[in-house]
């Protein structure tokens, strides 16, 4: 069985040049917890998920800090309501690296070994760096109670 | 000179070029030069690893040191304690931006002498950050005072700094004596800088109530984490101070100090040894020993030798000439490149000339007396105060100034290198004035 067998082909997308509230509002109409951004050419150049909002909403000097626990209680999250933030396009804040995916043609359970490793919900699967879709945790849980593509060779 | 000694000059200029340039990481650059120099033969491998009369080696003491003291700072920044102490400056302040700056340059200063300068500025810059966020002011410019407070205070000590650390192995010297030598200057320096940011800075930067009151509600209690292991910590740290204090009437290295100090805070906390070690700055350890392998190859075939009788005739082998030259000339390398191989190199040199500059070598009782012998004394001192001090000249000048410059910009604020300069080059070269007086009436007078 190969990653190619249980990926979702019509996830949804972000484009580079989508605003921040754009993606926001896909991440939170799809419960997806992370969005795959594609260029014209369908290529992966990035992915864009709910942490990367959080750290939005965080005082700026947060991403150095060890932690934010001594700051005054009145201390909110930053709005992206009322900040120039919010027309950001998203090539400004996605991250380019560190993006975990599969070739279409690799085991279903390398996908499955990836999504251990590295905790993630879901994992992108590609071809020749062009997106073809997404797999998730669930898909692979489900495929694991209810075999529908036959049985494995291992033991 | 032989085609040995002219293939180790090559080396090492190359990768002097390549670290100053920063074409290719200065670890990378500085491991491949040592082995290149085991490699071609200029020096053995028991020499450059073990060292022997004439070479000094890899300097297994400045190492150790290093490292202790990492392993002691690592195991101390889980506790909060730093963010603690920039909070509590800051309330201390009441909320006003210059006193709190201040008062941060002296917490700065103080822990910088007493650790290392560059974890020191690595954990409270973030918090000065926060801090002149809520007081609504641009960080940036409070940040380039806590730099040059940072180096400031290192230079005070032994282990303030990492050329400290270096020099004193290599000059047997103690910590009391850089205490003696070094704190009284610093001391001075430090009130100047203190008076000038009060006198140029007072009135310019003023803050209304409501931006006060907010950091006046920063709660320093909840910075800490973990009160059993911040006192165990502490704990630790003092004994190590006294340790420092004590050195050089027990007769133990500083590095035997240190590593005492490492071992008892590793056993005294839960984590296990792997996280601990870990945390250790690995890339700074192998860039110390591959500097030192390439600097033994170099004296091993003469070009130190070659290069510390060049200085002796320019100077004529007056020490005031050699003081002064050595303290403005590393003063600037410093600002321009990376102050560690300069000084490694100088150190090396200072050791070859040592023997050649004093007055009646036979009144001496070791090689070890001898490399620090009256004539010679005041170089190390000024290599010291320069070396350290011209790491405050530009923002590339010394490794504190690499990692505020980061953590600035990656908060949204970049310092700009022009930015730096307008303060960083007036005032170090004002330091550098009070320095060359002060030499002069200690040890020339």
């Amino acid at each position: 069985m190969i990653a190619g067998d249980l990926v979702q082909t019509d996830a949804p997308t972000l484009s580079p040049d989508d605003t921040i509230a754009e993606a926001a509002e896909v991440l939170t109409r799809y419960e997806h917890s992370n969005l795959p951004v594609v260029d014209e050419e369908g290529r992966l150049v990035g992915a864009l998920g709910e942490e990367d909002i959080l750290a939005l909403a965080l005082p700026t000097s947060a991403a150095e800090l060890d932690r934010l626990s001594y700051l005054p209680r009145c201390y909110g999250l930053r709005n992206l309501e009322d900040e120039e933030l919010r027309e950001t396009p998203v090539a400004d804040v996605m991250r380019r690296e560190g993006l975990v995916t599969v070739e279409e043609d690799e085991l279903a359970a390398q996908a499955a070994l990836l999504i251990i490793r590295h905790h993630q919900p879901q994992i992108f699967v590609v071809r020749d760096g062009k997106l073809v879709g997404r797999l998730c945790r669930k898909d692979i849980i489900s495929q694991v109670v209810n075999p529908t593509l036959g049985v494995a060779c291992h033991p | 000179m032989s085609s040995t000694a002219y293939l180790a000059a090559g080396i090492f200029v190359a990768a002097y070029a390549l670290i100053a340039t920063e074409r290719v990481d200065k670890t990378k650059v500085a491991l491949a030069g040592a082995a290149l120099m085991i490699l071609l033969g200029i020096i053995d491998q028991d020499t450059a690893f073990h060292g022997t009369h004439e070479v000094e080696g890899i300097d297994w003491n400045t190492i150790f040191l290093l490292m202790g003291m990492m392993i002691i700072v690592n195991v101390t920044r889980a506790t909060g304690l730093f963010e603690w102490v920039a909070i509590k400056t800051a309330k201390v302040g009441h909320g006003r931006p210059i006193p709190i700056l201040i008062g941060m340059c002296l917490s700065t200063a103080v822990l910088s002498a007493l650790l290392d300068n560059v974890t020191t500025v690595l954990l409270i810059a973030p918090t000065i950050i926060v801090i002149y966020e809520a007081l609504e002011l641009d960080p940036v410019p409070f940040l380039i005072f806590v730099i040059l407070a940072s180096n400031i205070g290192g230079t005070a000590t032994l282990v303030g700094d990492p050329p400290n650390i270096i020099i004193a192995s290599q000059a047997n010297i103690t910590f009391m004596e850089f205490v003696y030598i070094n704190g009284p200057i610093i001391l001075l320096i430090f009130l100047l800088f203190a008076g000038l940011i009060w006198l140029g800075f007072g009135k310019r930067y003023q803050v209304e109530e409501e931006q006060r009151l907010r950091v006046v509600q920063f709660d320093e209690a909840r910075a800490i984490t973990d009160h059993r292991l911040l006192w165990r910590c502490l704990t630790v740290i003092g004994l190590v101070l006294v340790g420092f204090v004590l050195h050089g009437a027990l007769h133990l290295q500083p590095a035997t100090i240190a590593l005492a100090g490492a071992a008892l805070i590793m056993l005294l906390h839960p984590d296990g040894p792997r996280e601990t070690l870990e945390e250790i700055e690995w890339p700074t350890i192998f860039f110390f020993i591959g500097l030192f392998v390439m600097v033994a190859g170099l004296v091993e075939v003469g070009v130190v030798g070659a290069l510390g009788r060049g200085m002796i005739d320019v100077t004529q082998g007056s020490s005031l000439a050699l003081t002064m030259v050595v303290l403005w000339f590393s003063a600037i390398a410093s600002g321009i490149i990376d102050n560690i191989p300069f000084v490694a190199t100088m150190a090396a040199l200072l050791r070859v000339v040592a023997p050649e500059l004093a007055a009646d070598p036979s009144a001496y009782a070791s090689a070890a007396e001898l490399v620090r012998n009256e004539t010679v004394m005041p170089v190390w001192w000024a290599l010291s105060l320069g070396a350290c001090l011209g790491g405050n000249i530009t923002l590339i000048g010394a490794s504190a100034n690499v990692v505020v410059a980061g953590i600035s910009s990656r908060s949204g604020h970049p310092i700009g290198f022009g930015r730096f300069l307008k303060y960083g080059l007036p005032l170090t070269v004002g330091f550098l004035g009070l320095c060359t007086g002060y030499l002069w009436l200690r040890f020339f007078w």
